[in-house]
């Protein structure tokens, strides 16, 4: 199957000198989630801004569906059309004091009628749950509202592809856990999301495809079940391994649990692995237990 | 002015069409410039004080003082207006002798300085009502209507944007600094301020290039094209204006109009 984003070796320097991207190969399949792990300054954002054609690279390519992309007006407008880019910080996306002039911004500019506007700007405001700030001004806005009025004004666009730079930044856990929730929840309609982030356990659970991105460079991929066992590349990352993957190797490495155990895939599967070990071990014979 | 950016979203009439507001606006300043007999001053006054206290639920104590800052500037401005200076006789009501000229204030000074004062102070109040009723989002749409070029209008909402992130990150520097005790004398205040100053201007530099990214990724073209929330009008609102400007010619009409 075609990817539906894909890099060939991406490289970009900053004019002061920064080289940003050292190569980046990456290969997105589409209706996946993936997520793209980094400490700060590892490039992510700079990557992220390749992806819809915001920064051109210096060298290599990126390709939209086998396609590589042009940097004509028109075909940038295409791409931007298919992936849309949730920002870190809601207050640099937020152009507009007007939650409603904001969010209905993306459709306007591809060309949608005033009413059909109206309409999909609605209907991502009660996807993200801010269809009663309509009316207030950003300014009054929290935090954690800006950036569901920020993750409304891309969905407006209905795009196949969103990439979420940091989405649970500076959110406390509640507020996460939501948005983590919608970010399924798109999932589960299909499209495909791309996010950054440096909180393993979140990632964990959540994520099909993992990359590993440190000083502009991947240096490692996977399966999360197979990244998060590779102890060398989470420390060139300055990464911890996920609680759960830690538990788990606890309880194999003590005995606890058979040897030959697949890692499990979240919190629950783990949970469920501790339950069945501890009901094998109360139906072993009564002298065995003791012993 | 945050106060009033506050009032303007948070009180009673916010969710009325906005036309509806700059009608009221529109048509009662002009009277009251026009149509400028005292009378006429203090029903526009009283009209619209009441609609932004009374309808607007703004409250009065608020209302007063905002009131109070252009009138004090009003009453010194009318007092050169009251003062006659002359060489020869006045019908004056109280008059200073100065060698062979005579200052003082006169009958006709007095009520032509009063005029004055009543008639800004009407329309002062006019545009308290526009401010305190209509928020700036919604003024937006008015002036899209009006035709007002797009250019003005997205500078506009741009920049009222931008005071607020602009206030937002100073405070936030402004806390740092203190917390350090950057304000402990006027030395280190000095020094503290600039470095606010050059900061803020940094960031407001690398802020406006990720606004200008964040807007191309939603296929920004050079516009600012977007959505406008829709209002109903209301007879009711429709009638209620048409009364209170009725009530205003009707003033004027009895205090010796045409």
């Amino acid at each position: 199957m075609t990817p539906v984003i894909e890099t060939r070796e991406l490289t970009y320097t900053y004019p002061d000198g920064t080289r940003a991207l050292r190569g980046i190969n990456l290969k997105l399949a589409a209706g996946q989630k993936i997520a793209v792990l980094g400490s700060n300054g590892a490039g992510k954002s700079t990557l992220f801004l390749h992806l819809n054609g915001i920064l051109r690279p210096q060298g290599g390519s990126v390709l939209f569906l086998g396609c590589e992309i042009g940097y004509r007006q028109r075909d940038l407008l295409e791409l931007r059309k298919n992936v849309g880019i949730v920002f870190q910080d809601p207050d640099s996306q937020l152009f507009s004091a007007s939650v409603l002039q904001d969010v209905s911004f993306g459709p306007v500019n591809l060309g949608l009628p005033h009413n059909s506007a109206l309409a999909a700007a609605k209907e991502a405001m009660s996807q993200t749950g801010i269809t009663g700030l309509e009316n207030r001004p950003t300014h009054f806005l929290s935090f954690g509202q800006k950036k569901r009025v920020s993750i409304a004004g891309v969905l407006a666009m209905e795009p196949a592809v969103i990439i979420f730079d940091e989405p649970t930044a500076c959110l406390d856990p509640g507020m996460a856990l939501k948005i983590m929730d919608l970010l399924d929840e798109l999932s589960r309609q299909g499209k495909t999301i791309i996010l950054s982030t440096h909180d393993v356990d979140l990632v964990y659970g959540w994520a099909d495809y993992t990359y590993l991105l440190q000083n502009g460079e991947i240096i490692g991929e996977g399966e999360p079940q197979k990244v998060f066992l590779r102890r060398d590349w989470l420390e060139r990352c300055h990464l911890k391994s996920p609680m759960v993957v830690e538990t788990h190797l606890e309880l194999t490495g003590s005995g606890l649990l058979p040897v030959n155990q697949p890692v499990p895939r979240n919190k629950e599967e783990l949970f469920q692995n501790i339950r069945s070990a501890a009901l094998a071990f109360k139906a072993l014979p009564k002298t065995v237990r003791n012993w | 002015m945050l106060q009033i950016d506050y009032y303007a979203y948070s009180n009673k009439l916010s969710g009325t069409h906005p036309g509806e507001k700059f009608l009221f606006f529109a048509i009662t300043v002009t009277l009251c410039l026009a149509l400028s007999t005292p009378a006429t001053s203090l029903a526009v006054m009283i009209l619209t004080g009441s609609a932004v206290i009374l309808l607007a639920r703004v409250p009065w104590q608020v209302y007063l003082k905002l009131m109070l800052i252009p009138g004090s500037f009003l009453v010194v401005g009318v007092l050169t207006i009251a003062f006659t200076f002359t060489r020869g006789e006045g019908d004056f009501v109280w008059a200073v002798q100065l060698g062979s000229f005579t200052t003082g204030v006169t009958t006709e000074g007095m009520v032509s300085a009063v005029r004055m004062f009543l008639r800004s102070l009407g329309a002062v109040s006019c545009l308290y009502f526009l401010a305190l009723t209509t928020p700036v989002t919604q003024m937006v749409g008015i002036l899209r209507l009006l035709r007002v070029p797009s250019l003005m209008i997205e500078l506009m909402v741009l920049i009222y944007r931008f005071i607020f992130i602009l206030l937002e990150t100073a405070g936030r520097i402004y806390t740092a600094q203190s917390s350090r005790l950057g304000y402990r004398n006027i030395r280190t205040g000095f020094q503290s301020f600039s470095r606010l100053l050059l900061s803020l201007f940094v960031k407001s530099y690398r802020q406006s290039q990720d606004v200008y990214d964040a807007l191309l990724s939603r296929c920004y073209n050079g516009r600012l094209n977007f959505v406008e929330a829709e209002y109903r009008w209301s007879w009711g609102n429709l009638a209620l204006i048409a009364a209170a400007e009725s009530v205003i010619t009707a003033c004027w009409l009895i205090t010796g109009g045409i």
